[in-house]
């Protein structure tokens, strides 16, 4: 219902520019106004006992960033080499986070119609995290909104806390 | 190569910066602009700040010379011969600025006290109190942030004082006081944090009262109050929805009250202290950092990551090599201890508390003694780094809610490490302020007998120093000690520490010293925990031991000596610390 809302709000703006992403074997978008700055890739310090869905901390413009670990919310096994850390901006300013990835693209211009809501059957996790897909010629592209994916929003849904200390170990 | 490619990245950074302050001096004075604390600010209109023009032009300059700079630096490139030079600047650029901005954000705390004699004298009225109100150190010097932190705080304990503490006219007549009472709010500089003291001369807080209504509210049971001692009835006061008052008023009564006082200061880094004496008044301290930014820290690695430790809650180190652990470490039940000068510690081991993988420690372990809070315990790590001056950075709210780090701190080599949160790693791992009460109550029994350093400094000569006013034995290089007008200065932590040499030690070492320049004076750093005397530093030969004596009395024989036996051995104690020392010191300044 959100989905579609929105997609009336912004009609008359007939294409959006995506910042493209990967993670696992899927490709992800988020919008490039939302997208603060690309760091590329980086060693995060880990940070003991934190929930699972955060992959550490990293310095950035004076300030200690909480990154996401994209793929722990995706419920993927770690990786071993170092992912990309794009740095995000909720609208009010209010919490600024970073979002590990395994590898950043490039921007792509894609047409607001293209876009497709959720299917009904995506699970509970994945329904939060996921803004609809779309249907690219090269395949799907799945939009996510940095809303949902700030990490004390994240926290406050409690589906991605589980296995904090196991994975630490 | 790509020089293109590589050299957009520091002036991304600059420009920010730069774009930061720019901002300030178009939006007229405003605080600090992405500062984490701009938004945690309380909600009132006081989110400007007045600051001297002089101050302003100097950051604006600097600002400048960073545009310069960075001009410079993004036509040279990286490769360029000049750039090391560049580098320099910049950071000597930033220094500056830093400090400039630091001196923006100072505020004296007399700016906090000037609504309070208003505020108190309108409520004395309201209350039918007569009350005088005092002040000192209000040119004491306090981050914007901080002021604005404990504002809050501050007028609840002020009007706390007025309404429970400071009794009726009458009343005070009867017990012999003035009719008028006095409160008095006091700030000071104390060991790296500013002291916000308010002290009323009024009924103080009576224990029974106070249990009583713990009881009746249910936070503790009969049993458990009968038990408690008088630190921990003080306690209780924090607990929430917690009251004395009798009847609600206008002014107290209503239950929100301390714990909310305490909330707030926490919030910054500091803590409340309560002290009362029925009878004769009440003492609320508020100790604030004297600024959130930068603190003196010992970074220590465990489980293959660096923590830093805040230096003021760090009371001594110890080795335990592998050959020694078994020994050292002794069980009690479950729980593990050291002992220490023949008194328990328990131990606590910061991998397995975070769950952190074990590293084999060949080499042994170290053991952090930490205190705060009333708790003591020795925290296991793997190694110890370099002590650094740290720049706190706040933590998002997911990871504040972990409560076993207060910040986090980017190191001298670009990494990051996470500030422990000492009282709260001491909460999780159970350790419960209770052995520190017994400690004292062991001192206030045996006034005479007292622990000692004891140290050689003449030769064959055995001299002590109550081991309370040392702070920390350093060994430090010939070459870091200096000299003015003959006497030797120690360049210590930002201080200029002054050297007792009485056993001509240094001398000795200047002159067996020749080209090495590793030989190294063992200098002893005191200071007076109660007194507020400069620290000073005493260079001894060699340090024996750590040992209770007794004082001998004072008599013919030993004259103006103070003299103790320590260990069946006669031993001078060091006096001429403190008030003297000070005035010596003077002299020189």
């Amino acid at each position: 219902m959100k989905i579609v809302a929105q997609e009336q709000m912004q009609e008359e703006t007939e294409s959006t520019s995506l910042c493209s992403m990967f993670a696992g074997n899927e490709s992800f978008g988020i919008d490039t106004g939302k997208i603060h700055e690309v760091l590329g890739r980086r060693e995060l310090e880990r940070v003991p006992m934190a929930p699972a869905f955060v992959a550490g901390v990293v310095p950035y413009r004076g300030d200690v960033l909480t990154t996401v670990s994209f793929r722990a919310l995706l419920g993927l096994p770690e990786n071993t080499e170092a992912g990309c850390v794009l740095v995000l901006d909720d609208d009010g300013g209010h919490e600024r986070f970073g979002l590990m990835v395994d590898a950043v693209g490039g921007v792509v211009t894609v047409e607001r119609r293209m876009l497709e809501a959720n299917p009904c059957t995506l699970d509970a996790k994945c329904k939060w995290l996921f803004d609809g897909a779309y249907k690219m010629e090269s395949g799907l592209m799945i939009q996510l909104d940095p809303q949902k994916l700030r990490p004390s929003r994240l926290a406050e849904t409690g589906m991605f806390r589980q296995g904090s200390i196991g994975e630490s170990l | 190569m790509e020089p293109a490619a590589e050299k957009p990245a520091p002036p991304v950074a600059i420009n920010a910066a730069i774009k930061a302050v720019e901002e300030i001096r178009q939006s007229a004075p405003e605080e600090e602009p992405g500062s984490g604390r701009r938004r945690t600010a309380s909600s009132s209109g006081d989110k400007t700040l007045r600051i001297d023009v002089e101050v302003l032009n100097r950051m604006m300059n600097l600002v400048g010379e960073l545009v310069l700079t960075r001009n410079q630096m993004l036509q040279s490139g990286v490769e360029a011969t000049n750039f090391p030079e560049l580098a320099r600047r910049l950071d000597s650029v930033t220094a500056d600025l830093r400090e400039t901005v630091m001196q923006a954000r100072m505020q004296p705390v007399g700016n906090l006290f000037g609504k309070f004699p208003r505020m108190v004298r309108d409520l004395a009225r309201t209350c039918g109190r007569d009350v005088r109100i005092e002040f000192s150190g209000q040119e004491t010097g306090l981050d914007k942030s901080l002021l604005e932190a404990i504002k809050d705080p501050l007028t609840h304990a002020v009007r706390n004082a007025v309404d429970h503490g400071i009794e009726p006219p009458a009343d005070r007549v009867l017990a012999g006081k003035p009719a008028e009472g006095c409160l008095r709010l006091r700030a000071f500089h104390q060991s790296g944090s500013v002291v916000i003291e308010v002290a009323d001369d009024g009924a103080g807080i009576a224990i029974e009262r106070v249990l009583a209504k713990a009881v009746e509210r249910g936070l503790v049971t009969p049993e458990q109050a009968k038990e408690m001692t008088e630190r921990e009835v003080l306690q209780l006061i924090f607990l929430p929805g917690f009251s004395t008052a009798s009847a609600v008023t206008t002014v107290s009564g209503r239950g929100v009250g301390m714990d909310v006082v305490r909330a707030n200061v926490e919030k910054v880094g500091g803590s409340v202290e309560l002290e009362s004496k029925v009878g004769f008044g009440t003492t609320l301290r508020l100790r604030v950092p004297l600024t959130l930014a930068i603190v003196p820290a010992l970074v220590v690695r465990s489980g293959g990551q660096s923590f830093a430790l805040p230096q003021t809650t760090l009371v001594e180190l110890v080795y335990i090599p592998t050959r020694d652990a078994a020994q050292a470490v002794e069980r009690v039940g479950a729980s593990e201890v050291y002992r220490l000068r023949e008194r328990l510690l328990p131990m606590i081991w910061l991998d397995r508390l975070l769950g952190l993988k074990s590293t084999s420690a060949e080499h042994g372990f170290y053991m952090a003694v930490l205190e705060a809070e009333g708790c003591r315990y020795g925290l296991v790590i793997d190694d110890l780094l370099a002590p650094e001056e740290i720049v706190v950075k706040p933590l998002s709210a997911v990871l504040r809610e972990i409560g076993l780090f207060s910040g986090a701190t980017v190191l001298g080599n670009g990494t990051l490490a996470l500030i422990l949160d000492i009282a709260a790693v001491a909460a999780r791992a159970g350790v419960k302020p209770v052995m520190d009460e017994q400690q004292e109550q062991v001192i206030e029994a045996v006034q005479d007998e007292a622990t000692f350093l004891v140290f050689e400094d003449r030769m064959r000569e055995r001299t002590a120093l109550p081991l309370g006013v040392v702070e920390r034995i350093e060994s430090v290089p010939l070459s870091r000690i200096e000299y003015a007008n003959g006497r030797p200065l120690l360049q210590y932590r930002g201080e200029l520490l002054q050297l007792r040499d009485d056993g001509r030690v240094l001398d000795e070492m200047e002159a067996v010293a020749t080209q090495d320049d590793e030989a190294s004076a063992t200098v002893l750093i005191c200071g007076d925990p109660g007194a507020k005397s400069l620290r000073m530093g005493i260079v001894v030969r060699r340090v024996l031991d750590v040992s209770n004596g007794t004082l001998l009395e004072k008599d013919a024989a030993n004259g103006e000596i103070d003299l103790a036996l320590v260990k069946e051995r006669l031993t001078t104690i060091f006096r001429g610390f403190g008030a003297e020392a000070g005035k010596a010191w003077r002299e020189v300044a």
